[in-house]
């Protein structure tokens, strides 16, 4: 999701071109007008999406860390099965989403350069939301799923 | 108050530099970047006049909305998070046995990690110009303080793993 919202920060400020209402880049010297709307607000959008890039980020991270300790309370204060399968499974979430989104960053841009427009940008918008998005949960269900399995086979 | 503005900065380049380098490595093992060698998609970015590689890269290293400046703030975000976690539940239990943290502590620790990282960082993107400055340093500066900023993040976590068996 990090992914997402970095790329699209990146839509809006591409280097030293911003993105106009009407969908076609302009330099940053340029303060737009009625048909492209403002310089301003572009990098007001920009900002915000860098700032949910930053939350969701921090998010996965802390909730993964939350869930580690939730299931530490849930085993009577031992690192059991519950804060195992946890502490896996947002390893496994994290890695999941970064492959993910490499994976799909990738892949995105390669399609995206098929349309018209900015080509690849918005291929790796898509790709990596996807590609992050699936990653984690697989990676999530990795995670938890080992644990189990060397829990039974260890039994 | 310098010297953790400093710090802290110093914690967050690094990170968004070891993500960034992350990323280099992983376009080597990559294999999804086999479909960028596809004659058709050569011929497409012949056509574009762009270099595939260096678009995705960019994408990941620009210092004012890149990916890896996204990941590094989320990061140090969380990092001070479980730094304030371990240190309440180490300082509570060392009171008062077998203390719980309750939502109320976690949304604390919530909200001082973002006034501490947005006073001292991301406040009108006070870290570029400490990012400047980061990068004339010397190889050997540079590894040092890379160094330096991995052991931090391992510390902080496993004082965090090390704080939930925190009895007195």
């Amino acid at each position: 999701m990090g992914g997402l919202y970095g790329a699209a920060g990146r839509l809006v400020l591409n280097g030293d071109q911003w993105l106009g209402k009407n969908g076609k880049y302009y330099s940053t010297d340029w303060g737009g007008n009625g048909y492209t709307g403002s310089r301003a607000g572009a990098l007001e959008a920009a900002g915000m999406y860098k700032w949910a890039g930053r939350a969701t980020v921090a998010a996965s991270v802390v909730i993964g860390g939350l869930q580690v300790y939730g299931g530490y309370q849930q085993d009577g204060g031992q690192f059991g099965y519950h804060a195992q399968t946890a502490a896996a499974g947002a390893t496994g979430g994290i890695i999941g989403g970064w492959a993910g989104a490499e994976g799909g960053a990738a892949t995105g841009a390669a399609i995206g350069v098929w349309f018209g427009g900015v080509g690849a940008l918005p291929g790796a918008v898509i790709g990596g939301f996807i590609g992050g998005y699936f990653g984690s949960q697989a990676g999530t269900a990795i995670g938890s799923g080992a644990v189990i399995i060397i829990m039974i086979i260890s039994k | 108050m310098k010297k953790l503005e400093v710090s802290l900065n110093i914690l967050h380049y690094c990170i968004y530099r070891a993500h960034y380098n992350l990323h280099l490595l992983a376009n080597k093992i990559n294999p999804f970047n086999l479909i960028h060698e596809l004659p058709f998609q050569k011929r497409r970015y012949e056509k574009l006049g762009i270099d595939i590689h260096k678009e995705i890269n960019k994408a990941f290293s620009d210092k004012n909305n890149g990916l890896s400046i996204m990941v590094a703030g989320g990061v140090l975000f969380a990092v001070l998070f479980f730094l304030l976690f371990a240190i309440t539940k180490i300082l509570m239990s060392a009171i008062n046995n077998g203390t719980v943290l309750s939502a109320g502590y976690f949304i604390g620790f919530g909200l001082l990690s973002l006034i501490v990282c947005y006073l001292f960082v991301f406040k009108n993107d006070k870290y570029l110009a400490y990012f400047k400055d980061f990068e004339s340093w010397t190889k050997n500066e540079s590894r040092k303080y890379g160094w330096i900023s991995f052991a931090f993040i391992v510390a902080v976590f496993l004082m965090f793993f090390a704080s939930l068996s925190w009895h007195r």
